[in-house]
């Protein structure tokens, strides 16, 4: 016998996991320490290589400077000007990334946290039957 | 105001019905519009300059996911910087490349507000876009936002300076790349219109989100003042050359567009028809959820009714609707004999669907002033 508040609370589970619960499940699986770490290995390799590219830019940009005085290049100083920008830009990227990450998290299992109480809720109705 | 809500009763029941074939539709039609804007401006690489490839790519965006349109966009942009100059395909590769890895991570689902930005600004009508967003979106899209506007300023620069690149040789690399870089540096008129955007939905977000009366319509009317106020002050310093003419008619549209979004949103849950399928220890569920309409109705009003004409079981309302004998308003009624009973006595009342029914109680709740 089909019952329906069953079938009612089944389907919007049903459909929370092929919505929005589909990313929320997948952040909820892991624990926060680890789910923002992995969000920031991310957000260090998007800054490195969009920072590579810009400097490549900036190269071809001004190579005519850097080939008629490629004899009185600083180089140390240079790579040092390189490295202070990508430390500053690094750090604001990552700082942002890691507010965005917290949140995430939260809002996650937040959700969760409701779903899982749906869960329960249809065990025991299952329980009843 | 009646008919308009019988009209957008109608519209979202079409929509519900037909959602299975309107999403494709539209889908296909957005697909349709970017590539041939990014065709019809750009247009460097001819073999793809035809409408009948846009045609093709349109159906097949219809039924792929619609962060794809994005991706052809992207690609067809690129076969045109590439018909023009390799160092010019080589600059919107690595352009791409960093607003995907560095903002496109904060909105991974607005990926269609990109491909559309650019559209709209090349329409004239962007700034209807942050109101819009605001009303609808999460604040992470004004991220997506910025990036259409990036986008459309560096197509613009290369279409705007196609014509000297085109005559440059493959060793003026370097030339090509200033021409850009430059030109992208020079456009301080990107930088105002990224902050006007941003600030706009931002105001429009928070303001529609604020727990007070009437939070949508300030929403909308604060969004459209503060783009303006933000636009201006913009112009003022940097001298960005924006038509204020353009402004103030695009921001009328994008408050009529508002108001025509809280119509609507207040009473369409867009969710889609949703086939999900699960199982019990018993059977198996194959379900088809149907989002309810939930129109906010009229309350019923009790009307003091003048008498009840016997013998044909119908009613004088004063609304022609309760007319039910045919005989019409004109028709004088008095000939009829007169039970000289009132319906307010009797317990008659109109419900939400304006008949009238007998036994009323409180309990039943819809009739009740």
């Amino acid at each position: 016998m089909l019952d329906r508040e069953k079938v009612i609370m089944m389907t919007r589970m049903a459909s929370y996991e092929k919505g929005k619960g589909k990313d929320h499940l997948r952040i909820g699986s892991s624990f926060r320490a680890d789910y923002i770490f992995a969000s920031i290995l991310k957000a260090i390799f998007a800054i490195t290589v969009a920072f590579v590219c810009g400097v490549a830019l900036y190269i071809y940009y001004n190579l005519e400077q850097f080939v008629e005085n490629i004899y009185d290049l600083d180089l140390v100083a240079i790579l040092k000007g390189f490295g202070k920008h990508y430390l500053i830009v690094m750090i604001i990227y990552v700082a942002i990334c890691y507010i965005v990450a917290f949140i995430r998290y939260a809002v996650a299992t937040g959700s969760i946290r409701k779903y899982k109480s749906n869960l329960k809720k249809l065990r025991k109705m299952q329980k009843d039957q | 105001m009646k008919s308009l809500f019988e009209i957008r009763e109608k519209v979202i029941r079409f929509y519900y019905k037909y959602d299975a074939f309107i999403i494709p539709v539209i889908k296909a039609i957005l697909a349709f519009i970017v590539l041939h804007a990014v065709n019809s401006r750009m247009g460097y690489f001819h073999k793809i300059d035809n409408v009948a490839i846009e045609l093709i790519v349109s159906l097949l965006c219809s039924f792929l996911p619609s962060g794809l349109i994005l991706v052809f966009a992207g690609l067809f942009s690129l076969l045109h910087m590439y018909g023009l100059s390799l160092i010019v395909a080589a600059t919107g590769v690595v352009l791409y490349l960093v607003i995907y890895l560095l903002f496109l991570r904060f909105a991974p689902k607005a990926s269609l507000v990109v491909a559309l930005t650019p559209v709209l600004m090349l329409w004239k009508i962007p700034y209807i876009l942050p109101i819009i967003l605001g009303l609808c979106a999460a604040p992470g899209t004004a991220v997506a936002m910025g990036c259409g506007v990036i986008a459309y300023y560096f197509l613009y620069i290369i279409d705007s300076n196609s014509a000297t690149i085109a005559t440059m040789e493959l060793g003026d690399a370097a030339d090509q790349l200033k021409i850009i870089i430059d030109g992208m540096l020079a456009n301080k008129g990107m930088l105002i219109v990224i902050i006007a955007f941003v600030v706009t939905m931002l105001v429009v977000y928070f303001i529609r989100r604020l727990p007070i009366k009437r939070n949508w319509e300030i929403a909308i009317g604060s969004g459209a003042a503060v783009q303006m106020l933000v636009l201006l002050i913009g112009d003022v310093i940097m001298d960005t050359g924006i038509s204020f003419i353009n402004i103030i008619l695009v921001s009328i549209l994008a408050v009529a567009i508002g108001f025509g979004i809280k119509f609507f949103k207040y009473c369409v849950d867009f969710n889609r028809t949703e086939n999900v399928q699960f199982e019990d220890d018993d059977y198996y569920y194959y379900v088809k959820a149907v989002p309810k309409i939930s129109i906010a109705l009229e309350s019923g009003r009790v009307r003091q009714i003048n008498r009840r004409v016997g013998g044909h079981g119908s009613f004088v309302t004063g609304s022609e609707d309760f007319y039910e004998d045919g005989l019409g308003e004109d028709y004088d009624y008095s000939e009829y004999p007169e039970d000289g009973e009132y319906y307010e006595e009797d317990g008659y009342y109109e419900n939400n669907d304006g008949y009238y029914e007998e036994n009323f109680s409180e309990e039943d709740g819809d009739g009740k002033n």
